[in-house]
């Protein structure tokens, strides 16, 4: 009993300052910061254990093409699964396209680019292809808690949002080498700004996103519509004339930003043109896509398709394409949660949900639950209605656990998305 | 509202702006741009893979290639086109040879070789020849992929080889002057094919196989002092007119594929043959010379006429000089290549191995109908398109006395609207006549069955085995006089000779009908040869003539009938026969049988 408050009164001073350092730390002036770096390292925390447990206890697949970048460094290796390779052969060799075979074009260059710069710092492009994606990750939180505080005046809902989707079941992918987090980084940024008006940086992030992921060129029409609810003229007043007088006005007024936001496809048109030059294919990213597979039928032959397929499966014998589920159950829940989005957010997130969803699953299902990972707003709406704390504890518990069940999947190279 | 410009809302994003497009260019141009992942190797190039390391430079495209039991193995036996390039910079102006076994280990087709690659890590602008099977068959395909990495054929072989043969084969090629020769285990089998581009690296690619590669060499060679048994593509003289009277154009076959048409005339060679009314198509779009043969025999000279259509793809052609109709194998088969800009012509040798002899720039057929004309002489054969001369005088491989002709189709749909063969036969005269030297310099020695000698106007069959001997004469009639000395052996009491008229072709007897004396002399007899070539007897009568002195046998033939004659005195009269013109010909059973004093008089007598 007197060790115990010996010990107690030698750490009482520790213990003090570590209460005052949260203290000050945990103010709500910091919870911008606070509150996404939290759900950064938990959930990392969750994906690095998963994967390396996973890696080092199950018995992964082995054959053909199923590579490792770096056997010697199973914390790193694993973050190299599928189309990594891509990124990374970028990086070390540059694009190459072959028509007819699945070609590195398909990948734009913004997050191979940041990984070519840091490189030489993190010693290899593996290393500093995790780098790349968890500090663009850490970024894409920040943006998201603050766009989410500032769309909904909660901070308890911008937390949750951060969390819920550091914690959805795919977001392995915002560590792994692949562009998601660059890419979702970006796009917030760029919506974020278009929100706040401040349009020239909103052209920026535009920009470069449009440089970031063939979707990214959505973000011009996104800001456009922001720019345009800015000056009075929405899509639910198309029918007023005071809304179309607002937006004479507004382009007699602001002319030069409208101009600015033309600044959006750069990136894509510098892409573009790169490819011209070097493959005499300027969408040579567009031409490769049939080596993937994919044929464009639409996204209700495509869902109808892959459905019926999946409930064609024997469920209790588990022969059943597990993956089509979880891409179904994205694709559902992205389209039901967009009408929530459009009446809630306004029209410019709602057409983003839904063009981002419908666009890949023209041509497929597959990834679509990647794909979902970056329709921000989705989880900006789910942090809005984690108020109830039965969603609360259900979304989270629920994502937690898959996310640990996908990451294992996934670097054992069980295709997942 | 709009609000004042400041650096924070607008200066510096715009700055910043400027300098991620700068940088993002940059960035594209010197770090993203493709890069060839090792420096070229040296040209001459060689290898043994004794060394695994061997391949540390080598850029592949898909597969799985290391080096194994000192041979480098694509292990893969799933996807085609898996390739590895060599990065080496072969100048545009170079000739040299590319060699390398190849060994099947496992899978569908195989390996093959890549050449005048223009950029490594793809397939993309290469020239391309590898094994390929099909059915029982192993051939070897060679064409260059474009400049969308489509393949296009260029012509394929049929080889003597047993299909996935485990045995290691050497495969070759010899590029020079523009064109390449393509070698398997030596020999070659593809020659003077042109070449799409020039210089650059090769490569080693496999087909849904796993395959071995060894003993690669890549080196210099010259042209001039490489002897390549190629077929001869010089020109040569049209061989002399025969001394045949005036003849004009017979139609011997002809179709436009009606529905009432003879289907079963036709043998389908490979492919997939369709008949549809008013066409015969291929319907198969990707394969090389798929064919079907015409079961109906033809003696050069001849004129075989296809009109063609090319649904998808271009590719038609015909086949002629086919030994038999069930195989293109020792026939010379003329076509589209390429995209259709190119009309090429060669042989198939026994083995299948397509020779090129040339070929000659086209306008793209496009979805018009065409017509392909082959006139085919003796020893040479004359090449048209849409009436206009493509080629003359090339020279036939193997003139064969009696042959086939077929259709064929390339990478395409094709149907063929018409086929017609026609020949060359007597024009009724009169006043023509031909004399013993006329005939007896219109036999082809080389095309005569057994052993015939001209001296002067004097014909000698010499051969002595018990069996008909044949020659034709270059001599074709409708109705006529003909009178011939014939002197039969005195100590061969079995020999026979005679003459045979209204032959199908010049050198076949088929259709003809025959007056021989037989068994020394002691009688003779007539009939006619069915279409099989078989002897079908109608008549005779016993005769006796002294062994060892000429007799002289005459044939007057009408329209619908004929007499014979020996020595003036009237054998048979009104003999029925059921052809109305054709070639005359001589026949001798065993020998030795003298044939001389022929006189041709022709018309009604």
């Amino acid at each position: 009993m007197q060790a115990i408050q010996q010990f107690q009164q030698r750490f009482a001073p520790l213990r003090e300052r570590v209460t005052r350092v949260i203290g000050a730390i945990n103010q709500p002036k910091y919870h911008w910061i606070t509150r996404p770096l939290l759900a950064f390292l938990i959930t990392r925390f969750i994906v690095f254990l998963s994967a390396y447990l996973a890696e080092i206890a199950i018995p992964g697949m082995a054959g053909d093409g199923l590579y490792h970048v770096n056997a010697n460094n199973v914390f790193l290796d694993v973050w190299a699964r599928w189309d990594s390779a891509f990124y990374l052969r970028i990086v070390t060799d540059g694009y190459y396209f072959a028509p007819g075979l699945q070609s590195s074009v398909a990948f734009f260059p913004v997050y191979p680019l940041l990984v070519s710069f840091l490189t030489p710092f993190a010693g290899s492009p593996l290393a500093a292809g995790v780098l790349v994606s968890n500090l663009c990750f850490l970024g894409a939180l920040i943006f998201l808690y603050r766009l989410t505080e500032f769309e909904f005046k909660d901070s308890g809902a911008a937390s949750r949002a951060v969390f819920y989707i550091a914690a959805f079941p795919t977001s392995f992918f915002f560590t792994a080498v692949y562009t998601e987090s660059a890419f979702l980084m970006l796009v917030i940024g760029t919506m974020y700004f278009a929100r706040r008006r401040l349009w020239v940086w909103a052209a920026l992030f535009g920009m470069i996103t449009s440089a970031a992921r063939i979707v990214g060129v959505v973000m011009w029409g996104v800001v456009g519509l922001e720019w345009l609810r800015s000056h009075g003229w929405t899509l639910t007043t198309i029918y007023k004339p005071v809304a179309w007088r607002n937006l004479l006005t507004g382009i007699r007024r602001d002319w030069v930003n409208l101009l600015i936001l033309f600044m959006i496809p750069l990136g894509m048109i510098s892409y573009m043109i790169f490819l011209k030059v070097q493959f005499n294919d300027p969408v040579a990213f567009s031409t490769t896509q049939s080596a993937w597979g994919r044929e464009m039928l639409g996204p209700l032959a495509i869902v109808w398709r892959d459905l019926t397929g999946f409930l064609r499966g024997n469920f209790l014998t588990g022969e059943i394409w597990y993956h089509v589920m979880i891409d179904l159950a994205a694709f559902f829940g992205v389209l039901f949660i967009a009408v929530a989005i459009w009446r809630r957010l306004g029209a410019s997130y709602g057409l983003y949900c839904i063009i981002s969803i419908l666009i890949p699953a023209s041509s497929g299902t597959g990834s679509l639950s990647r794909y979902a990972l970056v329709i921000f707003p989705m989880f900006m709406m789910l942090g809005l209605w984690g108020r109830y704390q039965w969603l609360d504890r259900l979304l989270l518990i629920s994502f937690s656990v898959l996310l640990g069940v996908l990451t294992s999947v996934f670097v054992n190279w069980i295709f997942v998305a | 509202m709009l609000e004042k410009p400041t650096f924070h809302t607008t200066w510096l994003p715009l700055g910043l702006a400027a300098l991620v497009l700068i940088v993002l260019n940059l960035g594209l141009y010197t770090r993203l741009a493709p890069q060839q992942s090792a420096p070229p190797l040296a040209f001459p190039y060689y290898a043994d893979y004794t060394d695994p390391n061997t391949i540390s430079a080598y850029v592949p495209f898909g597969g799985d290639w290391e080096v194994r039991d000192e041979m480098l193995v694509q292990l893969s036996t799933s996807g085609f086109d898996l390739g590895t390039v060599i990065p080496l910079e072969i100048p545009a102006d170079q000739s040299y040879i590319f060699e390398t076994t190849v060994r099947y280990l496992d899978g569908e087709h195989s390996g093959g070789i890549l050449f005048n690659a223009q950029q490594p890590g793809t397939r993309q602008k290469s020239h391309m020849a590898r094994f390929n099977a099909d059915g029982d068959s192993w051939w070897l395909i060679y064409g260059f992929f474009d400049d969308a990495s489509a393949f296009i054929g260029q012509g394929s072989v049929r080889l003597n080889l047993a299909p996935r043969d485990p045995a290691p084969h050497l495969l070759g090629v010899r590029v020079s002057g523009g064109v390449y020769t393509l070698l398997v285990d030596g020999q070659p089998v593809a020659s003077d094919v042109a070449l799409q581009y020039q210089g650059g690296g090769v490569g080693l690619l496999t087909a849904a196989a796993q395959v071995g590669f060894d003993d690669l060499r890549v080196e210099a060679f010259d042209p001039q002092q490489t002897s390549t048994p190629a077929p001869v593509t010089t020109e040569t003289a049209a061989p002399e007119a025969t001394a045949a009277p005036t003849v004009s154009e017979t139609a011997l076959y002809g179709t436009e594929f009606s529905e009432d048409g003879d289907q079963s005339q036709w043998t389908t060679i490979s492919g997939a043959w369709q008949f549809e009314t008013g066409a015969l198509v291929q319907t198969q779009p990707e394969g090389f010379d798929l064919s079907i043969g015409l079961n109906v025999p033809f003696t050069a000279p001849y004129t075989l006429r296809a009109a063609l259509t090319h649904r998808q793809g271009t590719g038609g052609g015909v086949l002629f000089n086919l030994p038999t109709a069930s195989s293109k194998n020792g026939g010379t088969m003329v076509r589209y290549f390429e995209d259709g800009t190119v009309v090429a012509w060669g042989y198939f040798d026994a083995n299948g191995v397509f020779n090129g002899q040339g070929s000659a720039t086209a306008a793209a057929p496009g979805a018009d109908t065409h017509a392909l004309e082959v006139n085919v002489g003796r020893e040479s054969y004359t090449v048209r398109l849409d009436g206009a001369v493509v080629a003359e005088n090339i020279p036939l491989n193997t003139p064969n006395a009696s042959s086939f002709i077929g259709l064929t189709a390339s990478q395409s749909v094709t149907a063929f609207e018409s086929v017609s063969v026609s020949g060359l036969a007597a024009a009724p005269s009169a006043e023509a006549e031909a004399d013993s030297a006329a005939f007896a310099s219109g036999i082809d020695s080389t095309l005569a069955t057994g052993d015939w000698r001209v001296d002067g106007s004097t014909v000698t069959q010499n051969a002595l085995e018990l069996t008909d001997y044949f020659a034709g004469t270059g001599v074709a009639a409708e109705t006529f006089t003909l009178s011939v000395d014939i002197q039969l052996p005195s100590d061969n009491p079995q020999a026979g000779g005679g003459l045979i008229f209204h032959m199908t072709g010049r050198d076949d007897l088929r259709g003809g009908s025959m007056v021989r004396f037989g068994s020394g002399g002691s009688e003779i007899f007539w009939g006619e040869y069915n279409t099989e070539g078989v002897f079908v007897g109608s008549g005779g009568a016993p005769l006796t003539l002294t062994p060892g002195a000429p007799v002289t046998l005459s044939i007057t033939v009408r329209s619908a009938a004929y007499d014979v004659r020996v020595n003036d005195a009237l054998i048979g009269e009104n003999l029925p026969i059921t052809g109305d013109q054709g070639w005359i010909g001589l026949i001798s059973y065993s020998g030795v049988v003298t044939f001389s004093n022929m006189q041709l008089t022709l018309g009604d007598s």
